[in-house]
């Protein structure tokens, strides 16, 4: 990234200060800027060494909505100094999950994905348990069932399907539990990455 | 070292890099970042967030080439507040350095 793409994007996302707050963070980030290629180095490598401009321009935004909650500017009400709070509270909550929205429909997908197969494997389960209980009682008291071919069928096809439910539902479980160790990972990733 | 130790230590290191002369802030990340590996792009979030506390003010310098130069100056309240952070920083390093000796010695 080269200082005016860099300084660019930083602008960009400074969107929400004033003018004046704005340039004078800006002017901070050119006057390294400068002072690096005065020394001889790459507009490229002061750019890595900053990060992401838009991780960094959220940094000063919850500083700066934090500040307009504690001390309201001049004619502020009540209700600006919440949306303030709340508007903290949020880019706090973004910098912890940077990349959060990224992640957050694939995410979205697999828990979804998860919760029908656990409820479809649950369903299996519940119903060829119920008809292997027919099967046996319908096949010693030729109570529910009238002849001993048709008990003997539906306990096969019930205890089969039993089974494989069963076996779907313990794979069901490594993948779950899988998915939510890569989950809590990735949060733990971010968490660290703010702390930095 | 652990970046959460860093984080809380680097207000620390920029206090004290004040506190015999004013500088600005490419000297500052310069100074830091010969002994302890920061990223640079939290430095200047800091720098700000000291001077909206009054720990520092800032002026700006004419310097031999290019633009002028915007020096920080440790203010009397950022000076007690070094003194007192240093204060507990050594307290702190010494306890731990004998609670590992203690603990690591077989």
């Amino acid at each position: 990234m080269t200082e005016v793409e860099f300084i660019g994007e930083l602008s960009e996302a400074l969107q929400p200060l004033s003018i004046d707050q704005r340039e004078d963070i800006l002017a901070d980030y050119r006057s390294h800027f400068f002072e690096g290629k005065e020394r001889g180095k790459s507009e490229e490598d002061i750019a890595r060494n900053f990060g992401d401009p838009r991780f960094l321009a959220r940094t000063y935004l919850a500083d700066y909505h934090f500040e307009q909650w504690q001390s309201p500017s001049e004619g502020q009400g009540f209700g600006k100094s919440m949306m303030h709070l709340i508007r903290g509270l949020i880019v706090m909550l973004s910098l912890l999950f940077f990349n959060f929205f990224f992640i957050l429909w694939p995410v979205l997908a697999l828990g979804i994905f998860l919760a029908v197969a656990w409820i479809m494997v649950g369903v299996g389960t519940l119903v060829s348990g119920v008809f292997v209980v027919i099967g046996i009682i319908g096949s010693t008291a030729h109570l529910v069932l009238p002849n001993a071919s048709a008990q003997y069928a539906i306990l096969f096809y019930s205890l089969g399907t039993g089974v494989l439910s069963l076996l779907l539902g313990v794979g069901l479980y490594s993948i779950t539990r899988l998915s939510i160790t890569m989950i809590l990972r990735y949060i733990k990733l971010n968490v660290n990455l703010v702390a930095a | 070292m652990s970046t959460q130790l860093k984080k809380g230590t680097l207000e620390l290191c920029v206090l004290g890099a004040l506190l015999r002369a004013d500088r600005y802030g490419y000297e500052l990340v310069e100074i830091i970042s010969r002994h302890i590996d920061i990223s640079e792009g939290t430095i200047y979030p800091l720098l700000r967030r000291c001077l909206n506390d009054g720990l520092f003010d800032s002026y700006l310098k004419e310097s031999d080439q290019g633009p002028p130069r915007k020096y920080y100056r440790l203010t009397e309240r950022g000076k007690t507040i070094y003194l007192e952070q240093r204060q507990e920083w050594e307290t702190f390093s010494a306890s731990m350095n004998k609670l590992l000796e203690e603990v690591d010695k077989p």
